[in-house]
C-alpha cells in the first residue's frame, strides 16, 4: 500500500514522476502474481522424440536431418520472399502495363489496388481508409478491455498470470484504473510506461515468461509516443515513426516467440496433446515434405515447423518485408485460435489481432532495406542487370541463412528434455 | 504520321533527331476510362498525347480524387520523372479513346543530350503548370465554385473540345469536375444545371455540350464581377 500511496503522491508531481513512479512498483513489489499458467492447458501426455532437437555430430551443423530438412525448407521461402520483394516493382509492372491497361475501367483500378496492398504501398480508398481508422481505435483501446477481462478474472494482465490472493484487490484495482485511462485515452505516455513496467516484473518469473509477453509491448510503444494531451485529441491515425516502432515490435515479438516455441518444445507439444486439432497442419507437410498422420516425427516437426513459421513471419514483419501479407496471415491464425482451436480463454489476443489490423490497412509502411531497394534501383535505372541479380541474390541468401541456422545450431547444444 | 514533329517539345529538332525519336518512341492507344500510370507509380517515361484527352489527378489517403489538369492533343506528361527520378506524382487517366507516344527516360536523356534545346521545351511546359497552380491556388482561396467550375470548363472546351454542329463537345462530367474545383458532385450539378438554364451549356451523360464557346467565356467575366 505504501508504494501506491507513493505513486499517488508522485502523480501530483507530474506524469514524468508518475512513470517512474510506476516501474518502481512493478520492478520491486512482491507477491503480485504466484504462478504463470495458462488457460490452454499444456501438459505433455507422452514424451517427445528428443533426438530430432539434440545433437548429431556427423551430420551437417550437428543437426537431425529431418530438422535440417525444416531449415532449409524455411530458409528457402524466407529467402524467396526476400527475392520477390525487390521484384516486386517489376513483377507488379509487368501485370498492371499488360494486363490490366488493356482492361481499365473498375478492375484496373481494384487490380491496381490489390497490387498496391499486396507490396505494402499505400491504397487509396474511402473504405480501405475508414478501415484503418477503426483499427487504430480497437488498438488503442483493447488493452483496456483486456485489462478489465484479466480483473475480473483475477489476473495479471493477461489471463496467463494469475493473481496472488494476498495483494490482488490492489493489482485489481490498479488494472482497472490503468484500464479507464486507456479507455478515456488519458495520459497515454503514462499508460506505456506501465504496461512496460509491467512486462519488465515479468522478468522475475523467468526470461521465458517475458519474451512470451513481447507483443504486449507493441501498444506501449505508440502511447509512449503519444502526446500528453491525447484525452483531447481524436486519434484515429498513428505517424510513420509510430508505425514503423509498431512494426518492429510486433515483428520482434513473434521472431522471439518462434525461437521460444523451438527451444520450448515440451510447452508447445503439450498444448498440441490437449489439443490435437492443430497438429492437422498442411504447414507440417509442406515444410517436412512427409504427411502430418503418419510422419514419425509429427509432433516434433509440428512445433519446430510452427516455430519456424513465427520466425519467419515475425523477421519479415519486423524488416518490413510484405509486412500486409504476414500480419494478414498472422490476423487469421490467431483469430482460428481464438475462435476455433481454443475457444474464448484466448479472447486477450484480440489485442495483437487489432496491431496486426493497423499494419493491414494502415498507408504509413516502410522497410529496413529501403537503402538496399534502392541500390537495386539504380542498378535497375542504369540497365544493370547483373549488379540487380547480386544484390537481390546475396541479400536473400544472406539474410535466410543468418535468420535461420546461427540459432537453430546454438540451441541444439542444450538438452530442453527435462524443461 | 505520328504528329511527333508538331508536339512543341521537338519543334525544334532536326529531322534526324525527329527519326530517331520516331524508331524509340512506342506509341500506345488507350481505352476511355483506362489508367496510363498510377500515383507513386515509377517514373520512367514521358508521355506524349497524339489524340483523345487525359486528366490528371492525385488520390488522397481516403479516396478523394483532385483533378490537376487536363491535356489534349500535342501536350506532354509525365515529365517531372524525367528530372529528378521521384515516383508520380499524380495519375493520368483517359477522358476519352487516347493515342499516345512513350519515350522511355534513358532515351529522352539521350535525346537531350544531343538536343539541349529539348530540355527547354520540357522546362516551358514545367512553368506553364507552375503558372496554372498558382492561379488554382490562388481561385482556391479568393474565387467561388461557380467562377472556378466555369473557369475550368473554358479550359477543356479551348483545350480539347470537339467541334460538333450542336456546339463544342466537352468530355466532362460534374463528378470530373467537382474533382477539379474542390467541391462537392451535388454543388457542381447544381452550377451546370444553373449554366444550362442560361443556355450557356447543354448537359448530356458524361459530356458537356457548349454551343458558344465566347459566350462562355463573357459569362466568366460576369461572373468575375
Amino acid at each position: 500500500m505504501k508504494t501506491l500511496r507513493d505513486l499517488q503522491a508522485l502523480q501530483a508531481r507530474g506524469p514524468r514522476y508518475s512513470a517512474r513512479a510506476t516501474f518502481l512498483l512493478f520492478l520491486f513489489a512482491s507477491s503480485v502474481v504466484y504462478a504463470h499458467e495458462r488457460f490452454v492447458k499444456h501438459n505433455l501426455r507422452y514424451p517427445l522424440h528428443y533426438e530430432l532437437f539434440g545433437r548429431w555430430p556427423d551430420k551437417p551443423l550437428g543437426l537431425h536431418p529431418d530438422m535440417m530438412m525444416i531449415a532449409i525448407r524455411v530458409a528457402g521461402i524466407l529467402g524467396a520472399f526476400f527475392a520477390i520483394w525487390f521484384l516486386r516493382r517489376s513483377l507488379t509492372e509487368i501485370v498492371e502495363r499488360s494486363l490490366l491497361r488493356r482492361v481499365g475501367g473498375s478492375i484496373q483500378h481494384w487490380g491496381h489496388k490489390l497490387a498496391c496492398f499486396l507490396t505494402d504501398r499505400p491504397v487509396r480508398g474511402k473504405m480501405f481508409h475508414g478501415l484503418g481508422e477503426w483499427a487504430v481505435i480497437l488498438f488503442l483501446r483493447s488493452p483496456g478491455l483486456v485489462l478489465m477481462y484479466s480483473a475480473t478474472n483475477d489476473s495479471l494482465v493477461m489471463p496467463s498470470y494469475p493473481l496472488d490472493p494476498a495483494s490482488a484487490s490492489i493489482f485489481k484495482f490498479a488494472q482497472v484504473g490503468l484500464a479507464i485511462l486507456i479507455l478515456t485515452q488519458t495520459w497515454l505516455p503514462l499508460c506505456g510506461a506501465m504496461i512496460v513496467g509491467t512486462w519488465l516484473y515479468l522478468f522475475r518469473w523467468g526470461w521465458m515468461v517475458a519474451v512470451d509477453a513481447v507483443p504486449v509491448l507493441t501498444v506501449a510503444v505508440v502511447y509512449c509516443t503519444s502526446p500528453w494531451q491525447s484525452h483531447k485529441l481524436a486519434i484515429t491515425k498513428i505517424n510513420a515513426s509510430q508505425m514503423r516502432l509498431l512494426r518492429l515490435v510486433l515483428g520482434f515479438g513473434f521472431l522471439a516467440l518462434g525461437w521460444l516455441k523451438v527451444y520450448n518444445h515440451n510447452l508447445v507439444a503439450g498444448v498440441a496433446d490437449n489439443a490435437p486439432s492443430v497438429l492437422n497442419d498442411p504447414m507440417v507437410a509442406m515444410l517436412t515434405g512427409n504427411p502430418p498422420v503418419t510422419y514419425f516425427y509429427r509432433r516434433e516437426a509440428w512445433v519446430v515447423a510452427f516455430g519456424l513459421a513465427e520466425v519467419m513471419s515475425g523477421f519479415l514483419v519486423m524488416i518490413g518485408v510484405f509486412s500486409r501479407v504476414w500480419t494478414t496471415i498472422m490476423a487469421f491464425m490467431f483469430t482460428k485460435l481464438m475462435l476455433v482451436d481454443f475457444g474464448w480463454d484466448e479472447i486477450p489476443h484480440i489485442y495483437p489481432i487489432s496491431a496486426m489490423l493497423v499494419v493491414i490497412f494502415s498507408n504509413q509502411l516502410t522497410s529496413e532495406v529501403d537503402p538496399i531497394e534502392r541500390m537495386d534501383e539504380e542498378a535497375w535505372r542504369a540497365g544493370k542487370n547483373a549488379k540487380r541479380v547480386a544484390i537481390i541474390g546475396v541479400t536473400a541468401v544472406v539474410s535466410a541463412i543468418l535468420i535461420v541456422f546461427p540459432l537453430l545450431y546454438i540451441i541444439s547444444f542444450f538438452d530442453r528434455s527435462a524443461m | 504520321m505520328d504528329g511527333l514533329e508538331k508536339v512543341s517539345i521537338f519543334a525544334k529538332l532536326s529531322k534526324q533527331h525527329v527519326e530517331n525519336l520516331r524508331k524509340l518512341a512506342k506509341k500506345e492507344k488507350f481505352n476511355k476510362d483506362t489508367t496510363i500510370f498510377f500515383q507513386d507509380d515509377r517514373s520512367d517515361a514521358l508521355y506524349v498525347v497524339i489524340s483523345g484527352a487525359v486528366k490528371v489527378f492525385q488520390t488522397a489517403d481516403d479516396g478523394k480524387e483532385r483533378i490537376l489538369n487536363t491535356l489534349g492533343a500535342g501536350e506532354i506528361f509525365g515529365e517531372l520523372g524525367l528530372l529528378d527520378s521521384s515516383p508520380r506524382s499524380a495519375s493520368v487517366a483517359t477522358l476519352e479513346t487516347t493515342e499516345v507516344l512513350t519515350i522511355t527516360n534513358e532515351d529522352l536523356r539521350a535525346l537531350v543530350k544531343a538536343s539541349p534545346e529539348v530540355l527547354w521545351r520540357v522546362v516551358e511546359a514545367l512553368c506553364e503548370r507552375v503558372r496554372q497552380l498558382s492561379t488554382e491556388t490562388l481561385d482556391l482561396s479568393f474565387r467561388d465554385v461557380p467562377y472556378r467550375i466555369l473557369r475550368v470548363l473554358i479550359t477543356a472546351t479551348s483545350k480539347h473540345g470537339q467541334v460538333t454542329d450542336a456546339g463544342t463537345l466537352v468530355s466532362i462530367d460534374a463528378k470530373t469536375l467537382a474533382g477539379a474545383v474542390n467541391c462537392g458532385v451535388d454543388q457542381a450539378m447544381r452550377v451546370l444545371k444553373r449554366l444550362g438554364e442560361r443556355g450557356l451549356i447543354r448537359v448530356e451523360e458524361r459530356h458537356v455540350v457548349v454551343p458558344d464557346a465566347p459566350a462562355l467565356t463573357r459569362a466568366l467575366e460576369y461572373e468575375e464581377s
